[in-house]
């Protein structure tokens, strides 16, 4: 796996300040591990969408370059705060790591052949897109496959099942369900499309109230 | 409908939907889904005229996720009835959404099925929504199409 390069450069803290940083066009920052104590950086946004549409992504190995910095420090992206309508890079946790030393990370599970089991008529349901694995910083996969082609339907695949590169164990349950195969479900739309339009027709038909948890008990109390 | 089978008390203030929604924010389930982008109050009418639209298009084959549930009540008074006396009787169940929100799920079905049906359920809501699909292998895949 290769180390991408990152440019970083030092920030001053305070919300006011990472507003304006955002809209200049920074993602604020922060660097620890290795070590050392937590330094506020600041990275170009630009460069780190390049990054993360870049090899594994979230999972590449950076090499974090500063202005000054005789020896940069390597590190990955411990934590990812992205804004949930725009999709805009809020904030990057950096950890410095040690490329000798294990570390635990999730990957995704994507799956092959999944044409020659629809064509056979089933249902591939996907139920885990992620496992979580332990490996050396440089062995760190793209992704785990998962060849379905030769599953019929009621087969599945779990984690342990999965063929895992060299050096790379497994740390989620190995009998964690990755993918099933299943029947496909006839529709049996038409019902509850006919009870719906009844539905709609007696629109102010009297909605049935659910139970009231606990009222007897709460009246006796206030009695008290 | 939806509704809950039990509940505390039988009705609720309004309350306030300020800022976004930061869990139920992501893809969870499915490839494919359905993001709200105003906050607002879906009906439990409204999210089974979505599922009905949704599963009607993809006929067979796909699976739907509704990740809202209609858990608040909502109250109203007779008509021509005067003011006072008290709060209204609970009429209908809401769920409160929050811009960011992922309402609906998809998989099992290709991407152009996915997003038309999408298209279909979002014209069923009273707020703006957006196809999102599954973050991809080396990107942040979050592609978006607007709808009302």
């Amino acid at each position: 796996m290769q180390i991408i390069g990152l440019e970083v450069e030092p920030r001053q803290t305070g919300k006011g300040l990472v507003h304006s940083l955002r809209r200049s066009g920074y993602v604020p920052a922060v660097v620890y591990g290795g070590g050392r104590a937590a330094t506020a950086v600041k990275v170009k946004t630009r460069d780190f969408q390049k990054v993360m549409a870049t090899g594994s992504g979230r999972n590449n190995l950076l090499r974090l370059e500063s202005a000054g910095a005789a020896n940069p420090p390597t590190a990955v992206i411990k934590e990812l705060q992205v804004d949930p309508v725009s999709g805009n890079y809020l904030h990057v946790d950096f950890q410095e790591i040690d490329l000798t030393e294990k570390l635990h990370t999730t990957v995704p599970v994507t799956l092959v052949g999944e044409h020659a089991v629809e064509s056979r008529g089933g249902v591939v349901q996907h139920q885990l897109w992620e496992i979580e694995i332990e490996c050396l910083p440089t062995q760190i996969p793209d992704h785990i496959r998962a060849d379905i082609g030769k599953l019929d339907i009621g087969d599945s695949i779990t984690a342990g099942q999965l063929p895992l590169p060299e050096g790379v164990t497994l740390v989620s349950e190995a009998d964690e369900v990755i993918v099933s195969i299943v029947a496909p479900k006839r529709t049996v739309e038409e019902e509850p499309a006919a009870g719906e339009a009844a539905g709609t027709a007696g629109a102010a038909a009297t909605p049935a109230e659910p139970e009231v948890v606990k009222k007897g008990k709460k009246e006796e109390e206030e009695k008290d | 409908m939806l509704m809950p089978k039990r509940v505390k008390y039988r009705k609720q203030h309004r309350g306030r939907m300020r800022g976004t929604a930061y869990r139920g924010a992501e893809i969870t389930y499915g490839e494919f889904g359905l993001q709200a982008l105003d906050p607002g109050w879906i009906t439990d009418r409204q999210i089974e005229a979505a599922r009905i639209a949704l599963t009607r298009y993809i006929k067979r084959g796909g699976k739907v996720w509704i990740k809202i549930f209609p858990d608040k009540p909502v109250t109203a008074k007779p008509a021509e009835t005067r003011m006072g006396s008290g709060k209204g009787a609970p009429e209908y169940w809401v769920s409160v959404v929050k811009p960011g929100r992922v309402m609906f799920e998809l998989a099992g079905v290709p991407e152009d099925l996915a997003r038309e049906a999408m298209r279909l359920a979002g014209h069923k809501l009273p707020i703006r929504t957006k196809f999102v699909k599954r973050e991809e292998v080396g990107g942040e895949a979050g592609e978006s199409e607007g709808s009302s």
